[in-house]
């Protein structure tokens, strides 16, 4: 019975990203960056990305409020992957030196990693993203099922939870 | 092969208002300057230049739309072919690489087709009425890039 309630409520992957996607495009995602544009299944290295939404720090909008942007607002970079394929963490390196090697060539200056799984991440996997001090890189793990967050506790981690908590 | 055209009511507008405005200020200083003002005060005579103008505001505005917004799109499984205005893209799936959807602003989206990092089509889809979510996730399967049973599902 149990099982089956948790069934009904819980969201699916496919859900969550079309969610999230357009949260980061035009909801709440906006007052973080520009997000303007979304792959989905963007392979990167051998590895594909569900999600992935980039964005210049800059706002778009009418001439006042573009000089203004111009004026006050460092010309910054920034992206959000979701990668679905790695429940324990096992590659998380391997997606790391990728996102990195990604920020690096297109001079992105921050990223979120979003790890989903439908269901618990174990101990060590909550473990080895909250001990993450990465400074441009902030990772949050999704459960889909409980939809619980955790974000690592570097500056870009923190500003996580709020942006990708898209649930409803 | 599929057709995809609307006409799109917001650019028509302003391209019609561009001419009609220009178009009866050009009235206006004629009369003035070539008849003193004469015209200007016959009733009979204003209402054929204000009809005139409409009619010719109408086919100039319709005429200057479709030279710079109108957008069509034909597709079949193998090929596309994207006019926007004046500008022609034809195109093979297969020459494609990966689709992203593009948010223009105020709630416009794009499906952009990149051949590679520099090289891509953008297709107008909120100006041809589709459904830029459905036509990115059917973009991809015609490109054949990501996986189909979990495009199906979204």
């Amino acid at each position: 019975m149990l099982e089956s309630k948790n069934e009904f409520l819980h969201m699916h992957l496919s859900d969550y990203l079309a969610k999230l996607e357009s949260g980061l495009v035009l909801g709440g995602g906006r007052w973080i960056a520009d997000f303007n544009e979304a792959f989905r299944d963007y392979n990167l290295d051998g590895l594909t990305f569900d999600l992935l939404v980039v964005g210049s720090m800059r706002n778009r909008g009418f001439f006042v409020s573009r000089f203004l942007a111009w004026l006050t607002v460092p010309n910054y970079w920034a992206a959000c992957f979701v990668y679905s394929g790695d429940p324990e963490l096992g590659q998380l390196p391997r997606l790391l030196r990728t996102i990195s090697k990604f920020m690096e060539k297109n001079e992105y200056t921050w990223s979120w990693l979003v790890l989903t799984k439908e269901g618990p991440f174990s101990r060590k996997a909550r473990s080895m993203v909250e001990s993450h001090n990465q400074h441009e890189i902030g990772i949050a793990l999704v459960d889909l099922v409980s939809q619980e967050i955790v974000a690592s506790k570097s500056r870009v981690g923190r500003w996580m939870p709020r942006f990708i908590k898209t649930f409803k | 092969m599929k057709i995809v055209t609307r006409v799109q009511r917001m650019p028509l507008i302003i391209s019609f208002t561009i001419f009609f405005g220009f178009l009866t200020i050009g009235y206006v200083l004629v009369n003035l300057v070539i008849f003193q003002g004469r015209i200007l005060l016959d009733q009979r005579v204003l209402w054929v230049v204000f009809l005139v103008n409409v009619a010719l505001s109408a086919w100039l505005g319709w005429r200057f739309y479709q030279n710079r917004w109108h957008a069509t799109l034909r597709y079949d499984g193998e090929s596309f072919d994207l006019q926007v205005g004046s500008r022609q893209f034809s195109g093979a799936w297969r020459d494609y690489q990966r689709v992203s959807l593009l948010h223009l602003g105020y709630g416009n989206f794009a499906v952009r087709l990149y051949k590679d990092d520099e090289d891509f089509v953008e297709v107008p889809a909120t100006d041809l009425h589709l459904d830029p979510s459905a036509f990115r996730f059917e973009a991809m399967r015609l490109i054949g890039v990501g996986a189909p049973s979990r495009m199906e599902r979204t």
